[in-house]
């Protein structure tokens, strides 16, 4: 679903005006479909096959159009005051779903006034001479109701939507927005639709949108926080504090992940003897994510290479590899910038030994921990 | 080699060992075959009763007639502590005999100015062919604390570990415990808190002391890692010179021949205990 704003007071006076005029128009008992008064919404319907009675080019104020009993008190919202009849026929079609009068309403808080009396003109000034001498102009936008899906003409341009439920109010809006978009992008604070396919009646379904990557997904994501990590198993059990770093590589579900941490160290028991123990931990692995609309949990798994120090009469160092594997979520999904909360567990398969004589023991064969921060998307 | 770095840093610890260090002070493990280890000049000494070859500084090698190296295979003796990791091969092994006429003795001495405060352990094997009757007249002592005598710095008697004869839980069975002769009291102390402690044969045990040579002087000791004795202010040496023995000492035993055997011994700044290692 594209974020859509409504911009300016003029645009939000002018949906009410419209509502406030719909209203009036119901009480007044029936359809104000006439060329004078005639609100945009022409070409209403009750058959779903819709666009039998269209008025076309000629009227698209609903002249011919026959209303079904169940759309009898669907009263087309009046034009704005004061405005001429430049947008009466401003939306045509004979759609019974979305009905033009929807799709109005709803392109009222997406578009200013002006920008439409803008377009129309435009629009009519195209017209071959004989056109416009008839007295009529036709209707900027029209609506077909195809059944399951349907189709939207604005500015010689069209598109289909394939839309099985009827979902009316959705219906409307999706033209709605197509429509502002044609009639001018510049007003919209969202990107414009890919440009449609040369068929022109692909359909598409908005319902794909949510799985599909988003041009704005960041290319990385570096994860900064204060982390923990608690030896478990074999060798001293030691608790130690310090931070940590993330980086994930790549758009999409699936990502690369390098990560490094840096621990204060401590103190712990080797069968009896008192030895101080650091840890710094290196890996790299995948992050699978799941971005949901506020939630993006992910897991990880991967490779790790640490560097351990174990001091006690004398300090020794070496390398231990082991495999790792983390869960974390990510808040607000979908947001360069964000919050994080991760676990992590380490198996060391082979720990080095430790010699303290007269004790000897092994490293830690396991590393529990947790890491929490900022996550910064580029 | 390309094969040999991947499969080394696979095995997760790179193949590597992290040594921090040694609490040991001293060790004799005698896998050279010999007792050379305690013929350091400055610290270490053999003595042998007379007769025998032992004596401080022998130079003879390999010691016939005193104190000889007892194999671990193809004998009644079991594999020390030692065996379990490091693949032990050999031990001392002290034989008395006569010890009806005369006091026998056998004894691996180190000496010097030794750290303060320090454990002293060695393993110890008694088979059941030694299982000998010590009467009241008689002793069968197996560690030893000396000192230095002020006056003259000669040396001095201070504490014994003497073995004992105890009942067996089968009726005439003799076996054997332990019991600490205060050369100053001139008697055994008791020990606490177990008063009788029984001393396996057949099996390999390790006797562990702790020394505090200080005017606020402490003895513990230790069988298989259960403490039998406390002392917290006995007394101690005059000065700090010390000397600790691993022996083999008897007088009016029956039958009157016996054999020990003793192995892994240390001097250690930190306990040892029976799952202790004094080596790599």
């Amino acid at each position: 679903m594209r974020e859509v704003r409504v911009f300016g007071l003029l645009t939000q006076v002018a949906f009410l005006a419209t509502v406030a005029v719909g209203v009036e128009a119901r009480a007044a008992g029936g359809l104000a479909s006439t060329g004078t008064g005639g609100a945009a919404a022409g070409g209403t319907t009750g058959s779903p096959s819709g666009g039998a009675t269209a008025s076309g080019a000629g009227g698209g104020s609903g002249a011919g159009a026959a209303v079904g009993p169940e759309r009898a008190n669907v009263v087309a919202p009046a034009p704005f005051p004061g405005l001429g009849p430049e947008l009466a026929s401003f939306i045509g079609g004979a759609s019974a779903c979305p009905t033009p009068p929807d799709v109005w309403r709803e392109l009222g808080t997406l578009i200013p006034v002006d920008r439409l009396i803008a377009y129309q003109a435009a629009q009519n000034a195209a017209l071959p001479a004989a056109s416009s001498e008839a007295g009529s102009s036709p209707p900027g936008v029209e609506i077909v109701d195809l059944g399951e899906k349907y189709r939207v003409i604005a500015g010689g341009r069209v598109r289909e939507y394939r839309n099985p439920g009827r979902d009316c109010a959705y219906r409307a809006r999706v033209a709605a927005v197509f429509v502002a978009l044609t009639v001018d992008p510049a007003a919209l604070a969202v990107e414009p639709p890919p440009p449609p396919s040369p068929s022109s009646s692909s359909p598409s379904s908005a319902s794909e949108e949510a799985s599909r990557d988003l041009p704005g997904d960041p290319v990385a994501q570096v994860d900064l926080g204060v982390a923990v990590d608690r030896a478990m198993g074999t060798g001293p059990h030691t608790t130690h504090g310090g931070a940590g770093v993330r980086v994930a590589l790549g758009r999409g579900p699936l990502a690369l992940v390098i990560g490094a941490m840096f621990f204060t160290t401590a103190s712990g028991d080797l069968v009896g003897m008192k030895l101080t123990q650091g840890h710094y931990p290196l890996d790299v692995g995948v992050r699978v994510r799941w971005q949901g609309l506020f939630f993006e949990p992910y897991a990880e798994t991967g490779v790790g290479l640490a560097l351990l120090t174990e001091q006690g009469k004398e300090t020794a160092t070496g390398f231990e590899i082991g495999a790792f594997v983390a869960a974390g979520i990510r808040v607000p999904a979908r947001s360069r910038g964000a919050f994080f909360l991760s676990g992590r567990g380490e198996w060391i398969p082979s720990p080095a030994p430790i010699f303290a004589l007269p004790a000897v023991g092994h490293a830690p064969s396991y590393w529990l921990g947790a890491m929490a921060g900022a996550s910064i998307g580029f | 080699m390309a094969t040999a770095v991947p499969l080394s840093l696979a095995s997760g610890g790179c193949g590597q060992s992290l040594d921090v260090g040694s609490n040991i002070y001293w060790s004799a493990r005698y896998e050279g075959g010999d007792l050379g280890e305690w013929k350091n000049p400055t610290v270490a000494s053999i003595n042998g009763s007379p007769g025998s070859v032992g004596s401080s500084d022998a130079g003879a090698s390999p010691i016939t007639g005193g104190i000889s190296m007892g194999s671990a295979s193809g004998s009644m003796v079991a594999a020390s502590m030692d065996q379990t990791y490091l693949g032990s091969k050999f031990a001392a092994k002290f034989s008395l005999a006569g010890t009806n006429t005369q006091a026998q003795s056998q004894s691996l001495t180190i000496s010097g100015s030794l750290p303060g405060e320090a454990y002293y352990s060695s393993w110890y094997f008694i088979p059941s062919s030694s299982v000998v009757s010590i009467p009241g007249n008689g002793y069968w002592v197996i560690m030893k604390f000396r000192r230095r005598d002020p006056t003259d710095g000669s040396m001095k008697e201070l504490y014994d570990l003497n073995l004992k004869n105890v009942t067996g839980a089968d009726a005439g069975q003799l076996g054997f415990t332990l019991r600490l002769y205060d050369w100053d009291t001139g008697g055994d102390d008791p020990l606490t808190p177990n008063q009788a402690p029984v001393v396996p044969v057949d099996r390999w045990f390790q006797i562990e002391a702790l020394y505090r040579n200080a005017a606020d002087g402490h003895l513990a000791i230790w069988l298989d890692g259960m403490q039998i004795l406390d002392k917290p202010s006995g007394p101690t040496a005059h000065d700090p010179w010390v000397a600790w023995e691993v022996a083999s000492i008897g007088l009016n035993l029956n039958p009157s021949a016996t054999t020990l055997y003793a192995d892994d011994a240390a001097i250690s700044m930190v306990r040892v205990g029976p799952a202790g290692r004094i080596a790599r």
